[in-house]
């Protein structure tokens, strides 16, 4: 028989690394149950759930994704600190421009529980975008534990955003995209008209009529101001320029003062959490920040490239609905 | 020692080779980690399915690993009492009250 310590100690009393493979289901697992703890709604997206619907090749993921219906984000957070979960820090200019997700991170564990309130890509009210979601919801066990998922044609269309998403790793995005459209193009016709349904009531229509027009599914969307924040995103790439392009379309001009500002200038808190390796002096602060401006004005014909291009799908869009 | 063990619910698993990853979901139960149970733990932890009382757990044992009967019933006695603090497992007989 081994000791009682053999036997009983966590992972971490052990100095062992919990594996990731396993993490990541337990952590589902446990979103899941906090969330019914509180009674909100959540769905598992992103991940094994794509991997069963067939959507992408098995892989083990490196965190846990999960929807919650928007009004009760806050309440999951909640739940989830109680086990001893820590929001991410983020830069104040984050929380401007993506107000919607929390990353949390548990120093026991080594992936995070990525909570949204919001898809980037849906375009619809973030409820309205839930509520469609989990009318079609379907159940996937995770550490035995039986968690709410997408049905077929939400994970789908959660898949193709992901694929589409500025921020995807070269190439990456594209072999997803691949996959995926193996999948469309093996859909029967009522598969594609649910499809094609459940991406006009989420408004994921326009930020995936270019994508599904590839796969003879073809979609007369409208430039509504959303999409045309989407389009700036998507063309400005990656780049923290292009982000900001993105979040400051269609705002107030004391709004976009405001992201600017923070953007271009950030508060001593955001500076440590970003550039640890700056020293905490005045100076080495303002430099620090000087550097930071200088990256941002690299970066901006990339953003100005992307308003434009933005502009232009806008303008071209008139021009169609005036003929 | 005469009443069938069971594992309490909600909990989350996850068995991979040669372990088990054990978390307790119930709100407030203290468990912030998973457990890791390995070797004869293991051994006792698959053993706990509401059928099986602790004497014949520790029966099967002593003829599955061939190990002297009072070490694993001392054993055995710990490493029960460990998961009832956690509160991973309880007496059968709970569940239909």
């Amino acid at each position: 028989m081994t000791s009682r310590a053999d036997s009983t100690d966590t992972s971490q009393e052990r100095g062992e690394q919990l594996p990731l493979a396993v993490a990541v289901e337990l952590a589902t697992a446990l979103a899941s149950a906090s969330a019914d703890k509180v009674s909100a709604r959540i769905l598992v997206i992103k991940g094994r759930v794509a991997s069963h619907y067939e959507l992408r090749s098995e892989r083990t993921s490196a965190d846990t994704d999960i929807l919650v219906e928007p009004t009760r984000h806050q309440d999951v957070v909640a739940a989830l600190t109680a086990w001893g979960w820590r929001e991410r820090p983020i830069l104040a200019v984050s929380a401007q421009t993506n107000p919607h997700s929390a990353s949390l991170m548990h120093d026991g564990w080594p992936c995070d529980i990525d909570v949204h309130a919001y898809f980037p890509g849906f375009l619809a009210p973030s409820d309205v975008t839930f509520d469609a979601l989990w009318a079609e919801r379907e159940h996937l066990e995770f550490a035995g534990i039986n968690c709410p998922t997408p049905g077929l044609h939400g994970a789908v269309l959660i898949a193709a955003l992901h694929g589409i998403r500025p921020s995807a790793t070269p190439g990456r995005g594209a072999s997803e995209l691949r996959e995926l459209g193996e999948v469309l193009d093996r859909m029967d016709q009522q598969e594609r008209d649910r499809l094609v349904e459940l991406a006009w009531a989420t408004g994921s229509a326009g930020p995936l009529a270019p994508y599904l027009a590839g796969h003879a599914m073809h979609l007369d969307v409208a430039n509504t101001p959303g999409l045309r924040a989407w389009n700036v995103l998507v063309a400005g790439g990656s780049t923290h320029a292009g982000v900001l392009a993105s979040a400051t379309v269609g705002k107030p001009l004391r709004v976009k003062l405001h992201i600017l500002r923070i953007a271009a200038w950030p508060s001593a808190d955001d500076l440590r959490a970003t550039y640890p390796g700056v020293a905490d002096n005045s100076v080495a602060r303002t430099w620090a920040r000087v550097k930071r401006v200088g990256r941002g004005v690299r970066q901006v014909p990339a953003a100005v490239y992307a308003l434009a291009k933005s502009r232009r799908t806008t303008q071209e869009a008139r021009d169609d609905d005036a003929d | 020692m005469t009443t069938p063990i069971e594992r309490a619910q909600p909990q989350a698993s996850v068995a991979t080779d040669g372990a088990e990853y054990v978390l307790n979901l119930r709100h407030g139960a203290g468990m912030r980690e998973p457990l890791v149970l390995r070797g004869s733990a293991l051994e006792i932890w698959s053993r706990i399915d509401g059928t099986r009382t602790e004497l014949q757990i520790v029966d099967e044992i002593v003829e599955t690993l061939g190990a002297e009967r009072e070490v694993v019933a001392r054993d055995t006695s710990t490493f029960l009492a460990t998961l009832r603090g956690l509160g991973l497992i309880h007496a059968a007989a709970r569940a239909g009250r």
